[in-house]
């Protein structure tokens, strides 16, 4: 029954989400992260008809989607980069670098991994496939919102709470699958259910973000020290690993 | 198993960096050019200053009440002097703060930022803060007349860094006046 209610609550919100998103144009400020909404609405109202008249095909089905939904999320991260660090062309270099070391990190993983998928089914592959890359995007979400918290990347109302909704369900999302791929550590059962939950208020926090659209009121305008940057940081760098010596051997004494 | 912790480290780790730029968003302080160069003066001029901190920390002082045999004394002595030295340590870490603080916000637009540099000076920052606390620790548990050199090297590198926090400074001023000078706006942070 509760089941029943959360998902039903889902669908409601994300359905009244993309309505308001068309009334008031946000559509076209996140097309991306609506695609996304309208892809997981269309999966779980098929994944339902499927479930009813085709019960033989749901597993499939299912895990079939579920992969799809994963990579086309990748597109909300794309567009919370684009938003945020569309001013901040060196910081944006730096998520850049970050992206191409965990790619390659992560590549490295499924490429030795993918010896011992022989003997698994294709839903294990699948499940375990999808869990990689939640994992990806969890980790490149946590970089991205660690430069927007060290550089101060000033963020609208808007792209806020669909960094904070976004974050909370990736978030989830990657402890939740994980239990449920190892039914013997004996939470699956719960965590199914914690897992609905989260999305709900994900969505929730969306909704109420994104009801009203605002304008990003970005003040910051460039201060050129571009020239001179390199210089101060290397000194900057300097003082402070001769603060750390100093300290460190101060504390010893 | 080792894939459960590995899920759920990073889990966490994401829901807490999102929850703590979420909060930090909110509270996040401007920092002004004006703001810049006051903490630099305060800390050129009050705070860092070699008579301050040798004066707070003197172990003559200490030596001198000591021999009076009056334990009261002595106590309060020694809570009064910790209580300034960890002010000091305190206001000197906040500045400090704020002046990396300004660093990191005129640094942001720059084009060319370099992304091992950035790294290595964030990372000597954290553990400059780290270093911080632990003399914080070492006063709270010494006593504050057996930390004084290391006081003294605090001061020491504050100063240096105070004197690459000038240069930020009056080239951002600098900018600011050509901006100015050309009617154009000058940042908020």
């Amino acid at each position: 029954m509760l089941d029943l209610l959360v998902w039903s609550a889902c669908a409601v919100l994300e359905g009244l989400l993309l309505v308001r998103a068309a009334r008031t144009n946000l559509f076209r400020t996140f097309p991306l992260f609506f695609s996304y909404i309208a892809c997981v609405l269309a999966r779980d109202l098929l994944g339902t008809t499927v479930y009813v008249h085709y019960p033989s095909l749901y597993g499939s089905f299912y895990w079939t989607t579920e992969l799809l939904v994963a990579v086309i999320s990748y597109g909300v991260l794309l567009e919370i980069y684009i938003h945020a660090l569309k001013n901040y062309p060196g910081v944006a270099t730096l998520f850049r670098a970050l992206l191409l070391v965990m790619f390659l990190a992560i590549a490295i993983k499924v490429g030795v991994s993918s010896f011992g998928y022989a003997h698994l089914s294709a839903m294990h592959f699948i499940a375990d496939l999808e869990r990689n890359l939640r994992r990806l995007q969890a980790v490149l979400l946590a970089g991205l919102l660690g430069l927007f918290a060290y550089y101060k990347i000033p963020v609208g109302r808007n792209l806020r709470g669909l960094v904070l909704g976004y974050a909370l369900f990736v978030g989830a999302d990657v402890i939740t699958l994980t239990f449920m791929a190892h039914p013997a550590v004996g939470l699956a059962h719960l965590v199914r259910k914690i897992e609905p939950l989260c999305y709900t208020m994900s969505l929730i926090i969306w909704s109420l973000a994104l009801w009203v659209p605002r304008v990003e009121g970005i003040t910051d305008v460039p201060c050129g020290i571009e020239q001179d940057y390199e210089h101060l940081a290397r000194e900057a760098r300097m003082m402070l690993l001769r603060a750390r010596t100093h300290l460190a051997r101060g504390v010893r004494l | 198993m080792t894939q459960i912790i590995v899920s759920v480290a990073i889990g966490s780790l994401l829901l807490g960096i999102a929850v703590y730029w979420f909060l930090q968003a909110d509270a996040s302080p401007k920092v002004h050019l004006s703001d810049a160069r006051e903490a630099l003066g305060c800390l050129q001029s009050t705070f860092l200053p070699v008579s301050v901190v040798d004066r707070v920390l003197d172990y003559n002082d200490f030596v001198f009440v000591r021999r009076q045999k009056e334990p009261g004394i002595l106590r309060t002595l020694e809570t009064e002097r910790r209580a300034i030295a960890m002010y000091w340590v305190r206001h000197t870490r906040q500045q400090m703060r704020l002046l990396m603080s300004f660093y990191v916000k005129s640094a942001r637009r720059s084009s060319g930022l370099s992304a091992a540099l950035e790294l290595k000076l964030a990372l000597n920052y954290l553990v400059f803060l780290a270093a911080c606390n632990a003399f914080l620790g070492l006063i709270w548990l010494r006593g504050p007349f057996h930390a004084q050199k290391v006081a003294r090297r605090t001061r020491t590198v504050a100063a240096r860094f105070c004197a690459v926090s000038e240069k930020v400074v009056a080239l951002t001023e600098s900018r600011a006046e050509l901006r100015e000078a050309s009617g154009q706006q000058w940042p908020a942070g």
